[in-house]
């Protein structure tokens, strides 16, 4: 009896561990090792690890992480519990960043393509063929570059390629992800990024989220607002979107809307605040301006003054009935969020990211967000006002800050402004008159121009990508991307890690250094700036993005471009030690002898102060888990962060007795402006042919392109391919059952997928979701290029489409 | 409350023909004792597949009152978890004494192979020591109320255990936590090899002689509760020998070196 008891469980347990090991069978065998005592090597233990700090590598919420380190090798990841933003806690993908270092196809060797085959060359090759490529036709060269980037790696692209070549032909990944949040709070605001914080979300009574997921693309954040229920306190969760995911389960509302219905709903809400006179009157007399186009079929980023009367015969067509024909949503509930709006007494968070931005009015919705938070003065208190997130851990602090975009110079300077130039000349040691008063071409442009035939005089002939792959992200890919194949005259140059859909078409590789195989730092969602230093090397002969550039633009300076030197005739990335003798950085030999990160981003720091944006000190960062700008030197020694921005109290910029200070105001007067953007139908609407809407996205295992998400098993595993989502009624009207092959067709493209129903997410009726985080299965050569012309961002998720059951499929 | 595991407790291994064991040193029974006897406290099968709770999505104020009866251990505040004591059995809420069996009045004897077997199995379902444990089976994509009904106080029906949950109610499950493989598309394939490394076994406990208490060999951070992995829930190899004891910090104290912050060890006084 107790024989047989006994082995029964023993045997249940060997059947729980057999069927373990057979779904994990080579974590398992080192799983074994690991942990019997006779394996000849024993995997490390926890008494020899070294921990260091260390921000995420993948979204722009900004966790801190502390890395474990053995033998040169990462091999463990805990959440850091000193950090502000996480406080210990990580999501699955940060809980695995660890594993991105390890995939087997690392890139290890530069790589030039030779007769169409890909052959190993030396560094020197590597970069002397760059910087050949470049003397030939500096006008025709462009960078693509990320979010990714860390500062001082965007520091130097933007300093090489618009300080040294002239040529503002450089533009981040960022333009797909945020340019609409950008030119959304410029036009609202005067100055970029959030004015609130995270901290919002203990406090909130409220939470909106605006087509926004949290629950799978920002995890902690979604967390730090939902556990507060398991603790007895009340926050409503509002779900405003076209489809129904993870994050719906928790909402308390969710109002489903038809695409692009969001510029009616905001103009709605907006609408009866003023028709009921509950709007903040005090606040909009006192902080806000009122704007709208001058000519509204000629959507501008700043507009033109009106007045409030006008303001409101703007606004008076956007009735609830009017807004409920557009959007979908009832009368009922288009009053109820107006009447939520009127409340004084809740304090609101709206959260918004992709659903927003990418929009061929992203622009006008970020604007109208804050018009409904400013008219009824739910803005600039703890647990009060609008937070836009973002997708990379320095789409902020690069891409923004640093401005590495067609139109920008560091520090939120724009190229087309005289004085901006000239601040930049002298921070940079240039000669007068240096940089290019032409703003270079955005994205959308940049890959347009480099994938069409010669011909036209200002094409792009070259182009050098960094920490990034457009071969997956870029809309419509056929025409943005696949299409260099046929021009042969073309000049591809890509840094990365692996292996990707743009390293496919590339025409020399340069294998990369990422995450703690180099310094870093990175701006998060919330303004915070996190340091990090190297803690392992990279493999091979992989080399830190930013010594590629400096490397190259030596190489330049060797060949005699003027550009690369300064007015004083020195290189313009010769630095000195403290005895004056130079460190010549541009040898990889010297790069980790001293501090570069800390060099150019000290360097950097004082481009910061023109807006207000005050980055903490290197030393200062090295000390945090990152700090929140403006960071000001309170008393000496003492450097304090901000946590509402405007607001006096916390803003140290706000003058005594303001109470709310908007000092980059568009209209120079400390307001910012409540502004009228019209409702305009979609590019491309559903019709007989293509019936369905297609929406794109993430999953909250893969980070975008999954590059590195696909390479760890433990995320492979839980999502392994893409699908496609249907709602239960379309798939059985058409045949489809769960994990049948179904082919998706729009004007641009076709594609097989399997379909998914009653899966991850729910769309409703006439409607369709595809992640794009599969390469092999590339929903974005199906996508729209059409985009927003203010900030030039495509609309990713609304197009038309149709499916069938696919032909192999057929019975 | 919760259904009982089958529950008497192993017995001795006398007699039994496991080929797995002839043959070894005694060399390795002295470690397989020292891993043991670490286990029985402490062990590292920790958060295996527990997960989370769920507030419902109607209504908080039902929420609340599921909290407060089911007495369960909750998220703490951002802003104050830097602060807080999250180490095992810190106040009454702990449930160890609760969970244990009414009829569990012997001493509970070891099983080394059991116990290999459960260390086995519990580093198969995650990618390092410290890293969330995957879902060995398939999940609801949109209910994290289906997690909670098994993995709140853990479950055992027939040769299936869901485990406790050994850290405070978050809300959002999945997101750490994933399938060990999709149940949308079972049998895919891993597209490339990884050669990550990882950190697997913290190792046994120290001891000051042969038969004192081990430290924990573990950090206490999403650990809180020692019943998760400890209790009679728990795999057999991993589970204590002295249920009965419920104040296991009485005995077993945790390492600081395994916790952050990290502290620096600071001198004694010197003889001057």
């Amino acid at each position: 009896m107790t024989l047989q008891r006994r082995q029964f469980i023993k045997a249940s347990a060997m059947a729980a561990a057999g069927a373990a090991l057979a779904a994990n069978s080579d974590t398992s065998a080192k799983a074994e090792r690991a942990v019997d005592p006779t394996s000849k090597s024993p995997l490390p233990a926890i008494s020899d690890v070294k921990w260091d700090k260390a921000p995420c590598r993948f979204c722009g919420t900004g966790c801190h992480v502390q890395v474990g380190v053995k033998d040169n090798k990462v091999v463990a990841i805990a959440g850091d519990r000193q950090a502000d933003v996480n406080k210990g806690l990580l999501c699955v993908k940060g809980y695995h960043v660890g594993l991105a270092l390890y995939g087997k196809d690392r890139l290890t060797k530069p790589l030039l393509r030779r007769n169409g085959k890909l052959v190993e060359i030396t560094w020197e090759e590597a970069i002397d063929t760059v910087a050949k490529r470049i003397l030939k036709s500096p006008k025709t060269f462009a960078i693509y570059g990320s979010g990714q980037w860390t500062v001082p790696e965007g520091y130097a692209a933007q300093k090489f390629i618009k300080g040294g070549l002239a040529n503002n032909n450089i533009d981040p990944n960022a333009r797909l992800c945020m340019a609409s949040a950008v030119t959304g709070f410029i036009g609202s605001f005067g100055v970029d990024e959030p004015a609130s914080c995270y901290d919002d979300l203990d406090v909130c009574d409220t939470v909106i989220t605006w087509g926004n997921n949290p629950a799978e693309m920002h995890p902690i954040l979604f967390s730090r607002i939902i556990d507060r229920r398991s603790r007895g306190q009340k926050v409503t969760l509002i779900d405003i979107g076209t489809r129904k995911t993870r994050t719906t389960q928790y909402a308390d509302h969710y109002f489903e809307m038809l695409p692009q219905a969001d510029l009616a709903l905001t103009n709605g809400i907006a609408h009866l605040l003023i028709k009921n006179n509950t709007y903040d009157k005090s606040f909009v007399e006192k902080y806000c301006n009122f704007r709208a186009d001058a000519d509204e079929s000629k959507p501008s980023l700043k507009g033109a003054s009106i007045t409030f009367e006008r303001y409101k015969e703007k606004i008076a067509p956007y009735t609830p009935e009017y807004v409920s024909k557009l959007s979908g949503i009832s009368v009922e509930k288009i009053k109820f969020l107006a009447e939520l709006f009127a409340d004084p007494k809740q304090k609101i968070v709206s959260l918004w990211c992709m659903g927003v931005n990418q929009h061929t009015r992203g622009t006008a919705v970020n604007n109208l967000i804050h018009t409904i938070h400013l008219l009824s003065g739910h803005f600039g208190k703890p647990g009060d006002g609008p937070q836009s997130l973002t997708g990379q851990p320095a789409a902020c602090g690069t891409a923004r800050e640093v401005g590495t975009l067609a139109h920008a110079l560091p520090g939120g300077r724009l190229v087309a402004k005289p004085e901006h130039r000239a601040q930049c000349e002298k921070l940079w040691k240039l000669p007068a008159g240096r940089l290019n008063p032409k703003p270079g071409t955005h994205t959308v442009l940049m890959w347009e121009k480099f994938c069409t035939p010669k011909g036209a005089e200002k094409n792009v002939d070259t182009i050098w990508v960094q920490v990034t792959n457009p071969g997956q992200t870029l809309p419509n890919a056929h025409k943005l991307f696949l299409n260099k194949k046929k021009q042969n005259d073309r000049f591809l140059i890509v840094s990365d890690v692996y292996p990707t859909a743009t390293t496919e078409l590339a025409d020399l590789i340069l294998p990369a250094a990422m995450w703690v195989e180099k310094n870093g730092i990175y701006g998060n969602s919330e303004r915070r700036t996190q340091q990090w230093f190297k803690m392992v090397d990279p493999p091979g002969d992989a080399r830190d993005d930013c010594w590629m550039t400096i490397a190259v633009a030596h190489r330049l300076h060797e060949l005699g471009h003027p550009g690369m030197k300064d007015k004083d005739g020195q290189f313009i990335f010769d630095y000195r030690d403290a005895n004056n003798n130079p460190l010549d950085i541009w040898k990889w030999e010297n790069y980790y002898k001293t501090n570069v990160d800390r060099l150019l981003y000290e360097e950097y720091r004082p481009f910061t102060h023109m807006k207000h944006k005050n980055v903490a000190p290197y030393d200062e960062l090295v000390k945090a888990r990152g700090l929140r700008w403006p960071v000001v030197e309170t008393k000496p020694g003492k450097w304090t962060e901000t946590r509402w921005r405007f607001t006096e109290g916390y803003d140290p910029f706000v003058q005594k007795g303001k109470g709310m200070q908007f000092y980059h105001s568009v209209s120079d007067d400390d307001r910012a402006l409540i502004w009228f953007r019209p409702y305009t139908k979609p590019p491309e609407v559903p019709d007989k042919e293509f019936p369905f809407w297609l929406c794109t996205g993430r999953v909250v295992e893969h980070w975008h392109t999954g590059s590195m998400t696909r390479r760890i098993p433990q995320l492979q595993r839980a999502m392994p391919s893409a699908y496609i989502e249907i709602h239960p009624d379309d798939a059985s009207s058409l045949g489809i059952a769960n994990g049948n092959t179904v082919t998706l067709e729009t004007p641009r493209g076709k594609l097989n997928l399997p379909a998914w129903v009653n899966g991850r997410g729910h769309p409703p009726r006439g409607s369709l979701f595809v992640p794009f985080f599969d390469e092999s299965l590339p929903i974005n050569e199906l996508t729209l290029d059409a985009h927003c012309p203010i900030s030039k961002q495509p609309d990713y998720k609304k197009c038309a489409a149709r499916i069938s059951l696919a032909s192999s499929e057929a019975k | 409350m919760m259904s009982q595991p089958p529950n008497n407790p192993i017995e001795s291994d006398h007699g039994d023909p496991s080929d797995q064991r002839a043959g070894f040193t005694s060399l390795f029974v002295t470690l397989a004792l020292t891993i043991a006897a670490t286990g029985y406290f402490v062990g590292l099968r920790q958060e295996s597949n527990r997960q989370r709770f769920e507030p419902t999505n109607t209504s908080t104020d039902n929420a609340t009152n599921n909290h407060i009866t089911t007495g369960l251990d909750l998220a703490k505040p951002y802003h104050q978890m830097a602060a807080i004591n999250t180490g095992p059995n810190r106040d009454w809420k702990n449930h160890l004494r609760n969970a244990v069996p009414s009829n569990l009045n012997a001493l509970q004897s070891f099983d080394p192979s059991l116990r290999k077997l459960a260390l086995i199995t519990r580093a198969s379902t995650r990618a390092y020591e410290g890293a969330p444990p995957l879902i060995p089976h398939p999940i609801d994509q949109t209910s994290t109320a289906s997690c909670v009904a098994c993995h709140t106080n853990g479950k055992s029906v027939g040769a299936v255990t869901a485990p406790k949950m050994s850290h405070p109610l978050y809300a959002n499950c999945t997101q750490c936590h994933v399938e060990s493989n999709s149940s949308f598309s079972p049998n895919a394939n891993l597209l490339t090899d990884n050669s990550f490394q990882p950190l697997r076994s913290p190792g046994p406990g120290s001891r000051a002689w042969p038969g004192a208490p081990p430290t924990m060999p573990h950090k206490t951070w999403m650990r809180q509760d020692c019943s998760s992995c400890h209790g009679p829930l728990a795999q057999k190899g991993l589970q204590t020998t002295h249920p009965w004891r419920a104040n296991c910090t009485q005995c077993h104290v945790p390492d600081a070196t395994l916790e952050q912050p990290r502290f620096n060890p600071t001198p004694l006084p010197k003889l001057r």
